[in-house]
């Protein structure tokens, strides 16, 4: 591969291919953490880490996990860097191991992590999967990011709590708000994918390591069942 | 008083703490299934069955083989492998015994592992037990709880089919079709459940 | 599809997932060796912290209930008060706080050392100063009432911060349990 293209595999990540915003990956993280700019950063790092990690690991050992219990391998791998990000990030940065609460271990069922494992790293040489991974993560950095500072913004007046604003709109960091804010950007990245001419994803999980057996096909399944009782 | 804690934790774990609203875990699904009313109801059953089970076989591996061998930290590899492997074996059990439940269960049952509710469930109950001061929190209540979060699961996955059922005949902006409008229905649904607020605490006073 | 599944197709792939989860536990066990003691001495640090902010006069502490209760003492070894940390149930999960109270009985000053689970801008604040100041002062033989809860409006009353009634309590009750065991010990120390 030449130069271009690995830097391809790192920008793809960021833009066109944004986790969050454009494969509607990981939105439970997305919601619950952005309430403030620096909770949003403080994830975002995390799942990067974890996530450059798990690709580099995965993609080396892709030749010999037998593709049987590849899913089970895949999710272990992860566990294991998520606790590993973990158990650092309470020894070295305490207040964002208590800000992030229970969605620190819960990276491990963050589905961009498993989907980049199932869908990259697991058929691509280490380096293509490093850059691979970090380009996800800092997309996905980028999108918390956005969403935590206009929630912080909004719902406390202020930015990296700095006091900027003199009023506040409270629901804004309520989850309510998370919704709200979530939508309006998909809608913004949905309208600035529609004038570049791509493609449009309008259901989450798309990306989804599961996909294939995921909502649509549950979906499908459970009206294909209906249909199936009406006959 | 422990029926009364009890009935405490089940309602606040449907209510005040909803897992999908207030807590936002398992969003995936909750955005992803809830387009038929069917369908979000056979979801929110597996979900609440493997919730119930996972919590069955976890609490009492963390409380009597983690925390006195001191390794709590493998509780995530752990937990994530047990619910793994549990959805396996339930999947595999109600094939061969139950196939009428197979069939109105079965496809949910693999994408259950992936979802962080199941996973959320049986960690934060953990916390729950150092939490609570005015009873003991223990397997029963764990329990309780995990089939309260399988039932608010279902109350807000039923709640937003309904909600949904209504979007499709409406005359949405066309930047706003599909998850746009699916999120922002999902804000006002969670917006309803503020109201819950404090609710439990004054129905059920246990101080 | 049965006779697919001969012995080595069956062990391949459980011999080669046995090996990841060994490496992982081997990997995590390291690193546990590794973070456990920083992870015990931050928390031993902020709970440090925490006491000697509720109890200025104090320049060391003598633990007198494991994690609980702390009597605090100056550079010459008088007791200046006691630490007290107790724990509720908040609005989004558990509230930790640290009383400090003198000899005399009265409250000296209240953290809010944990409160992470609560809403952001509303139960947080909590454990800013405007909320807490409001403690000092009051006496710990009497229970404090958040001024919503009373009708009188006495003198151990505080005022909870706006919107976040169930945080405020969950503070002003864990402050209550802190008296609560100044009162017990005293009255023990007394016989």
């Amino acid at each position: 591969m030449a130069k271009h293209g690995y830097l391809k595999e790192f920008t793809k990540g960021i833009v066109k291919e944004n986790p969050v915003l454009c494969l509607v990956l990981g939105t439970c993280p997305t919601l619950a953490v952005t309430t403030s700019a620096s909770n949003a950063i403080g994830m975002g790092v995390a799942a990067t880490a974890v996530l450059i990690c798990s690709n580099a690991v995965i993609s080396a050992l892709r030749k010999v996990i037998p593709d049987k219990v590849r899913i089970p391998a895949y999710i272990t791998i992860i566990a294991g860097f998520v606790t590993i990000v973990q158990m650092l990030v309470k020894a070295f940065a305490p207040a964002i191991n208590d800000s992030l609460g229970i969605f620190l271990p819960l990276i491990v069922v963050n589905c961009i992590i498993l989907g980049r494992a199932e869908m990259f790293a697991g058929k691509n040489p280490v380096l293509p999967s490093i850059l691979d991974g970090l380009g996800m993560g800092v997309g996905f950095t980028a999108a918390l990011l956005c969403m935590g500072i206009i929630r912080e913004l909004l719902g406390s007046g202020s930015v990296f709590g700095v006091q900027l604003l003199p009023f506040k709109i409270l629901i804004f960091i309520l989850p309510p708000g998370g919704f709200f804010v979530f939508g309006m950007l998909i809608m913004l990245a949905n309208k600035l994918n529609t004038r570049a001419g791509r493609e449009v994803k309008t259901t989450p999980c798309d990306g989804c390591p599961m996909a294939a057996n995921c909502s649509q096909k549950a979906e499908k399944c459970g009206e294909k069942e209906a249909a199936e009782h009406v006959d | 008083m422990l029926i009364k804690s009890l009935v405490a934790v089940f309602l606040a774990a449907i209510l005040t703490e909803n897992y999908v609203l207030c807590k936002f875990l398992g969003i995936c699904p909750f955005l992803g299934v809830s387009k038929k009313l069917n369908t979000a109801f056979g979801m929110s059953v597996a979900v609440t069955f493997v919730m119930v089970l996972a919590t069955a076989v976890t609490f009492p591996i963390y409380t009597y083989v983690l925390v006195p061998a001191g390794i709590e930290y493998l509780q995530t590899v752990l937990f994530i492998l047990i619910i793994a492997g549990l959805v396996q074996l339930v999947e595999i059990i109600l094939k061969k015994y139950i196939p009428s439940l197979y069939k109105s269960l079965g496809i949910y049952l693999p994408l259950i592992t992936t979802n962080c509710a199941v996973l959320g469930v049986t960690m934060l109950v953990l916390q729950k037990v150092d939490s609570t001061t005015l009873y003991d929190y223990t397997y029963l209540h764990a329990l309780i709880n995990a089939f309260g979060a399988g039932i608010g699961f279902m109350v807000a996955m039923v709640m937003f089919a309904g909600v949904r059922g209504r979007l499709e005949s409406a005359d949405i902006p066309k930047s706003l079709k599909g998850l746009p409008i699916t999120l922002v229905s999902a804000a006002l649904t969670a917006l309803s459940f503020l109201g819950f607020a404090g609710v439990v605490d004054k129905l059920i006073p246990l101080s | 599809m049965r006779n697919k599944l001969s012995a080595k197709a069956i062990l391949i792939p459980t011999i080669s997932l046995f090996l990841i989860c060994l490496v992982v536990t081997a990997l995590l066990a390291l690193t546990n060796n590794v973070t456990a003691d920083k992870i015990a001495e931050n928390e031993a640090q902020s709970k440090e912290n925490s006491m000697f902010a509720v109890l200025p006069d104090a320049a060391g502490f003598d633990e007198l209930e494991a994690d609980v209760m702390y009597q605090g003492k100056d550079k010459d070894g008088n007791i200046v008060g006691y630490a007290i940390s107790t724990s509720t149930q908040g609005y989004g999960g558990q509230v930790k706080v640290m009383t400090g109270i003198d000899t005399d009985g009265n409250i000296v000053g209240v953290d809010v050392f944990y409160n992470d689970d609560e809403t952001p801008g509303l139960g947080k604040n909590t454990s800013n100063d405007d909320f807490r100041s409001q403690f000092k002062g009051l006496s710990a033989k009497e229970d404090i009432v958040v001024s919503k809860d009373s009708t009188g409006g006495g003198a151990q009353t505080i005022d909870a911060v706006t919107s976040a009634t169930i945080s405020s309590r969950a503070v002003t009750k864990a402050v209550n349990e802190a008296c609560d065991k100044f009162t017990e010990y005293t009255a023990k120390e007394a016989k």
